[in-house]
This record gives C-alpha cells, sequence and structure tokens, in this order.
C-alpha cells in the first residue's frame, strides 16, 4: 500500500478532474462551422464579402459548403479571397464545382478574414449561405486569448512593480497634502508641489476631491502633472474626476514617479465648469531613508 | 513534484509537504510547538481612539498633541487606519487629520482633509506585504486634528494592524 497520498491538483481540491485545464495540452480541438449568409440580387457580383475568424481560436478550415435556397443549380458562382483580396481562383466557380472537402487545409489565424465574391447569374434575388467546416484551434487554458501578436503580458500585480530600498534603506508611508483654490474659468500654470528635505518621495497613487462655499456648488479642474524634471505626464488636461481617486482608492500613478528631496513638481489647473472651487489632493506613496 | 513552495513566518521559501496518513494522527498532538525558523508571532489588534472636535473657531476645534498608546508588553505593526464614528466623515463634515510615529516622523506634510485619507495609506511592500509601520511597545501614536466646518464632529480612528509577540526558543 502506498503510504503517501499525492495532491492531484494544486488548485481546488473539490473540483472534479475534467473541470481542471489542462496545462500540458498545447491546443484544444473543437469542430466548427463559419456561416455567414450574403444576399445577391439578381444578375450581380458581389465582391470582398468578408467573413471574420473569431479572435478566441484559429481556425483549420477543411471543407465549404453553401446552402443556395432555391436557386437553380449552376446559377450561383463563388470565389474565394484571403484576408487580403488576393484572387484563390482565377475565375468564378459554380458552387457545385467548389463544394466539398478542401484538398489542402487552410489555417486562418484569429482575428482575421477570408472573403469571398459571389455571382448570382439567375432570375431573382438569393441569400447564399456560405458555410465554412473545419475545427477551431484554441489554446490550452480555454478562450481567454488574444489576436496573435497581441498576447497580453504575464499578469504583474501593482505592487510588484515598484521600486524596493537598497540593503540599509527602508520605505515609510508618507502622504503630501495640497489644496489649490480657484475661481471660475480660473487657470493656474505650474503650481509648485515643494517635496521635503528629509527623504526623496515616490508617488504611487492619488486621492482627492472638490469643495465650494458657492451656490452653484463647486466647479471642476483639470490637471496636468509635470515631474520634478518638468516632464509633463499627460498630452493634455485630465479632468480631476480621472486625475483623482476618491480616498481609500487611489488613482494609481504607475510607474511610481520619483520626487526627489528638495524637489517641486507641479500642477497646472484650469477650472471648466464656471464656478469657484476649492480643490483638495494628496500625493501618496513612500518615503525612502536609511536606516 | 512541480516547483512550488510556501513562505513561511519569515518570509522563507518552503517546500510543500505531502499529505501523510500520519497528519491525521491527532494523538500525537502535544503542546504548540514554536514555528521552525519563527521569531515572531503576529495577532491581529485594533486600538482605537475617539474624541469630540469642537466646531471651527471655539475651543476644543483644533487637537495637535493627542496621543493613542499601545500596549506595553507587545511591538505594534501598524498597517492601516480606518476613519468611523457617529458620523463618517464625508466631503462637507470632514476635518484634518496627521499622524506622528514614534520616528518622529509624520504621516504627511501638512493637516490633510480626512477625505483625501479615510482607509489605509500604505502601499504593499515589492513582495506582497504591508508596509506596516512599527510602533514600539508602550509608545504612542501622536494625533494631530482640526475642524474647520461649522459643527462639531465626532472623530473615531481605528489604528488596525498586529500585535508582534516574539518567540523565544524552548529549550
Amino acid at each position: 500500500m502506498n503510504t503517501v497520498i499525492l495532491p492531484v491538483a494544486y488548485s481546488n481540491p473539490l473540483a472534479q478532474n475534467w473541470r481542471l485545464p489542462s496545462f500540458g495540452a498545447r491546443r484544444v480541438n473543437r469542430y466548427y462551422r463559419y456561416g455567414p449568409t450574403f444576399t445577391v440580387a439578381a444578375g450581380t457580383t458581389v465582391f470582398n464579402q468578408s467573413i471574420p475568424i473569431q479572435g478566441g481560436a484559429d481556425f483549420l478550415w477543411r471543407e465549404v459548403a453553401f446552402n443556395i435556397g432555391a436557386a437553380l443549380p449552376g446559377t450561383i458562382f463563388a470565389r474565394f479571397r484571403d484576408g487580403k483580396g488576393k484572387r484563390m481562383s482565377k475565375d468564378l466557380l459554380a458552387v457545385e464545382e467548389l463544394r466539398g472537402p478542401i484538398a489542402i487545409s487552410q489555417l486562418l489565424p484569429r482575428t482575421s478574414q477570408i472573403m469571398v465574391d459571389l455571382q448570382n447569374t439567375g432570375a431573382g434575388s438569393i441569400d447564399v449561405q456560405v458555410i465554412l467546416k473545419g475545427v477551431s484551434l484554441y489554446q490550452s487554458v480555454g478562450i481567454n486569448t488574444m489576436p496573435a501578436g497581441l498576447e497580453p503580458e504575464e499578469y504583474v500585480p501593482l505592487w510588484a512593480t515598484y521600486s524596493t530600498p537598497l540593503p540599509g534603506w527602508h520605505d515609510e508611508p508618507f502622504d503630501y497634502y495640497f489644496e489649490f483654490s480657484a475661481t471660475a474659468l480660473q487657470v493656474q500654470n505650474g503650481l509648485p508641489l515643494q517635496m521635503d528635505s528629509d527623504a526623496d518621495f515616490y508617488w504611487r497613487g492619488v486621492t482627492g476631491f472638490s469643495t465650494s462655499d458657492d451656490e452653484a456648488g463647486p466647479g471642476l479642474q483639470q490637471l496636468i502633472w509635470r515631474d520634478a524634471w518638468d516632464n509633463q505626464l499627460s498630452p493634455g488636461p485630465i479632468v480631476q474626476a480621472n486625475a483623482l481617486g476618491q480616498a481609500p482608492q487611489c488613482r494609481p500613478i504607475n510607474p511610481e514617479v520619483l520626487c526627489p528631496a528638495y524637489s517641486t513638481p507641479t500642477v497646472s489647473l484650469e477650472e471648466y465648469a464656471g464656478a469657484r472651487t476649492d480643490l483638495k489632493f494628496a500625493l501618496r506613496g513612500v518615503k525612502r531613508f536609511r536606516n | 513534484m512541480p516547483n512550488l513552495c510556501e513562505i513561511d513566518l519569515c518570509k522563507q521559501p518552503q517546500s510543500i509537504c505531502r499529505i501523510r496518513p500520519q497528519d491525521f494522527d491527532l494523538t500525537t498532538c502535544g503542546v504548540p510547538q514554536v514555528p521552525t525558523n519563527g521569531r515572531f508571532l503576529d495577532l491581529y489588534k485594533v486600538y482605537p481612539y475617539s474624541v469630540v472636535l469642537a466646531a471651527a473657531g471655539s475651543a476644543g476645534d483644533i487637537l495637535l498633541d493627542e496621543k493613542k498608546s499601545v500596549d506595553a508588553n507587545t511591538d505594534f505593526i501598524l498597517d492601516k487606519i480606518s476613519f468611523i464614528g457617529t458620523s463618517p466623515p464625508t466631503q462637507a463634515s470632514g476635518y484634518y487629520v496627521r499622524f506622528q510615529w514614534p520616528s518622529g516622523r509624520y504621516s504627511s506634510q501638512a493637516l490633510q482633509d480626512v477625505q483625501t485619507f479615510l482607509g489605509t495609506m500604505y502601499t504593499l511592500d515589492a513582495d506582497g506585504m504591508p508596509q506596516g509601520i512599527r510602533i514600539p511597545a508602550g509608545n504612542n501614536i501622536g494625533i494631530g486634528l482640526q475642524n474647520q466646518g461649522v459643527a462639531a464632529v465626532n472623530v473615531t480612528i481605528l489604528f488596525e494592524g498586529r500585535s508582534r509577540f516574539y518567540l523565544r526558543p524552548t529549550a
């Protein structure tokens, strides 16, 4: 008797095995069909009708079929083009000629497309359903995949991106708090956010709001932050609702902004709601001290 | 065995142990043992502070030298400050606050509107642990308060964190 109980899974031990993702399998295959319908008027030809491939999986195209409804055989012609419009046959061919397995399976990448030209030589308008049969190739973890080349980076929690103090140093949480008043439509450029002299500050978030004793209610401001080297942190002003988090939830500043001791980052403010306002905000982060 | 590990109390990676039948045998249980490499044991602790701030312009509207003492037998690792009360602070009825740590340093360079503070001010370390502030046993957390509103305000502040009991290996 084996005296060691080997854990089967490291996630939910109550989950059935078949529910657990198979991290070993590179792909999960699933039979799939694309079947868009195109209306082709009598005696006309429509070109470059797009059949988009879904973003969740590549599609291995193996067979084609057509549903031409009541159209007489020999009246509907088709020609496929690749996703960029390049013709896959010189001429339009009768759908009766085209239907069936494809001699060489075509791999259509996710989010790509394939196009088709359709010609109706009959006397009535026909809805032509173009049916692509094949296999959807999913990534092993499931359908949460991205277009090729746009795969997300591995998830990294915000705190893991913060700088760490060198040996002999440590961080202490700190807030820099400021209030700025503005009259209606007032523009104020380069207001100083003076840093203390005792330590560098690593700015990681901001909270704030506005109040006013104006009967019209508090005005609203939009902001442009500038770091200690006068680098603008946004290409234009950001309205306060977007620039400021509502405590205790900070608006994250990521990556963190270094504000050296003695330095003076700035903020430019523009009141845009036509009312007097007092803007209050806290730059939240850590000071870095020697032990 | 996959290369998985867990972190012990001292942030030391440890291999995951396989579950063995004898692990379910409770007859061998004895007195609690000091965890391997454990140097301290943290237990949740909260220190509440309450005061009534008088209306602005009257006596008692500014209290800059308030103190909250922590227990004399354990260090306190402060990792969260919550503001509650019968009248929770709002943007209209807020007050101003600042804290001073035993090192003499302050939580901000000026008294700040509590509405820009509210919950925790602390970020996480690069290893995902809260950046606590150590308040040595018997020391104080300094509290500065100011009411700029026209009405008195009830202030209740919770200092949440961990009491740190240092462990001494038994013979």
